[in-house]
């Protein structure tokens, strides 16, 4: 299993600082997001992930996923085989969120894991979650999925129950589970039964503890105001445009998780 | 020259080329004209007119044969049939993966080998080769002719049957309802069986040719059928214009209610989707004439004749949603929406003349059954 450890992984001041900065330039040369949106995270209350959210707190959080997690420009490999060699900041929203919450919360310190890769479906993602979850304290897990799962139409009862289960072993890590469903396509909107999992996605956000974020309507919705459409992008301004939505995805996916703790965006 | 054959029932052909038709503007995502589609008015779409007008066309021409010249013959003609499209099928699979495939990378568009399931291949493409000439492996868009040739198989088996309806009927649902309880499909490579459950689709593949080999007489009192499929096309439009657009209906619904209703599944033909069809059906025979002109007309004819040549035209129509996809992408705006229509119609009509004249040519040289094409 391949294991990105964040820039902000490190422990001690020098690699806070360094986050930091690294945060602070990302905000500086952050391009423009569209207005946050109306929605707001799908959840009942997530307590872990508030009582983290505090001044010189370090909130440890998993990211799992597959192709979307790992941003424009850390494409993951299609085999576990090989360590790619990680850009000096990956621009992917996991990344971007982190480095929004802590401009956000003062002395904040973010230590992220991102794991995943191309193709995995929601099955093969719990038995990383299960294999990961013992290596650090985590208080926060996103898990993005559903794509592969629509795609290869595997059956939607038994993407709920990988759901609920891992839902069941991220609480019993003491964590809280935050959803995030499939990245907006016109392809998975018209030609994917993509309901179904979608419906799953809302069910589990239903359990105690588990979140959801609504990636595919707020891209709907940016692709629809012509402002954010990856799809629409002619092949030489997509690297930009890839690296506006992330940052995009993170800074909104990092609004939504501070009010739910009761916080707010700076 | 006379590219349409005129001496058989006209409304089949202008309904299997609007259902082909139909099947091209859906496969283009955010083209305009498929929120035109049947599929935004009713709970079932393209798939099921033509998986049912299939059978119809199947129970006429290989009925036919059969009571010409015996089961044996005809269950050949059928197996022959089926080769055809399996042929037709492989051919289809290699030239649109390697379409996608070169598409994706000229244009760093990784996620199109993501979305039509072309990844697995990337991955082992030996195996990906095997699994598809066994049709374990199905791209997205390339579901429907593996289900056509299994059914055909099943169809040379139970044609007999068909002398007995009640029979085939009874065997054909009983199939039906033990796959769709008991979860029978056929197995794919990728997990999660057949996209579309041949077990379950031969349904009305079977029900299409028992009305066309033993069509009985319209039943006296029409009036309560009319109605009962009046309100099924009602309560379809309220799914697809209320329910499924507006979350908040959804959320004061009692939750089983709303279980049942985000359950209707394409691959085992839910039965909404069955119901659907059967409605539209009976609409269609009760409604629309037989020798209706509009069939003839300017716009009913290129209908006509794509219908009459449904395997040539579904397989460019594959072809040319994947570009014409393409296409939208470089420019969505009004001209290009259009251009894509107007050259894709052209193009499908094209190549239905094409196939009229080439097949005219042959037939009128050499006297055989008529074939289904």
């Amino acid at each position: 299993m391949r294991t990105i450890r964040g820039i902000t992984a490190g422990i001690g001041a020098v690699a806070t600082t360094l986050a930091l900065l690294a945060g602070t330039a990302a905000a500086a040369d952050l391009p423009s997001c569209p207005p946050p949106a109306e929605q707001e995270l799908d959840a009942n209350p997530l307590p872990h992930l508030a009582a983290s959210l505090k001044p010189g707190a370090t909130l440890n959080v998993l990211v799992v996923g597959s192709a979307t997690v790992f941003g424009p420009d850390l494409p993951p490999p299609a085999d576990s085989r090989g360590k790619p060699a990680a850009p000096p900041t990956p621009t992917g929203f996991p990344w971007q969120m982190a480095h929004a919450l802590e401009a956000s919360v003062h002395n904040l310190h973010i230590a992220l894991t991102v794991i995943g890769s191309r193709g995995l479906s929601a099955d093969d993602m719990l038995a990383r979650i299960t294999a990961e979850l013992p290596h650090h304290a985590y208080r926060l897990v996103l898990w993005q999925t559903g794509t592969v799962d629509a795609v290869n139409d595997l059956p939607p009862g038994d993407f709920y129950e990988t759901l609920a289960d891992g839902a069941a072993e991220v609480a019993n890590a003491g964590a809280d589970l935050v959803l995030i469903d499939p990245q907006y396509s016109r392809f998975l909107q018209d030609n994917a039964d993509l309901q179904p999992y979608q419906e799953a996605l809302q069910a589990a956000a239903g359990l105690p503890g588990v979140g959801l974020f609504h990636r595919f309507d707020l891209m709907r919705d940016w692709a629809d105001q012509h402002a954010i459409d990856l799809e629409r992008t002619p092949r030489a301004d997509r690297p930009k445009m890839a690296a506006r939505l992330h940052a995009c995805l993170g800074r909104e996916l990092a609004r939504q998780l501070l009010a739910q703790a009761g916080a707010a965006l700076r | 020259m006379q590219l349409i054959r005129t001496n058989r029932d006209l409304r089949i052909d202008f309904f299997r080329g609007l259902a082909l038709w139909w099947i091209f503007t859906d496969h283009i995502p955010a083209d305009w004209l498929g929120n035109l589609s049947i599929r935004n008015f009713a709970l079932c779409d393209a798939t099921e007119v033509f998986v049912l007008l299939a059978g119809y066309a199947g129970g006429l021409a290989y009925g036919g044969t059969m009571r010409a010249q015996g089961w044996l013959y005809a269950a050949a003609d059928v197996v022959r049939r089926a080769w055809v499209l399996y042929i037709a099928h492989i051919f289809l699979f290699v030239v649109f993966s390697a379409q996608v495939a070169y598409s994706a990378t000229a244009l760093d568009r990784g996620d199109y080998l993501d979305e039509i399931h072309l990844d697995v291949m990337g991955g082992a493409p030996y195996r990906a080769l095997l699994e598809a000439l066994t049709l374990h492996f199905q791209p997205a868009y390339l579901n429907v002719l593996p289900l056509y040739v299994v059914i055909l198989l099943f169809f040379a088996l139970v044609m007999p049957l068909l002398r007995w309806p009640p029979v085939l009927a009874a065997l054909s649902f009983g199939l039906y309802a033990s796959a769709r309880i008991f979860g029978l499909n056929l197995p794919s490579w990728t997990g999660g069986g057949w996209f579309f459950n041949p077990f379950t689709w031969q349904l009305l593949f079977m029900m299409g040719a028992i009305l066309s080999f033993a069509p009985g007489e319209l039943p006296r009192r029409r009036a309560p059928l009319d109605a009962a499929a009046g309100g099924v096309v009602v309560f379809g439009l309220i799914m697809q214009w209320i329910v499924w657009q507006h979350p908040s209906v959804i959320e004061n619904l009692p939750a089983g209610v709303v279980r049942a209703l985000m359950s209707v599944d394409k691959e085992g033909l839910h039965p909404f989707r069955l119901i659907s069809i059967l409605a539209l059906t009976w609409l269609a025979a009760r409604f629309v004439p037989i020798h209706a002109r509009w069939l003839t007309s300017r716009l009913g004819r290129p209908f006509v004749l794509a219908g009459q040549h449904s395997l040539p035209v579904f397989c460019a129509g594959i072809f040319l949603a994947f570009l014409g996809r393409l296409a939208t992408e470089q420019d969505d705006g009004l001209l290009m929406q259009c251009a894509v229509n107007v050259a894709g119609a052209v193009a499908l009509w094209c190549v239905a003349a094409i196939a009229a004249w080439y097949s005219n040519k042959g037939r009128s040289g050499r006297k055989t059954a008529p074939s289904l094409e």
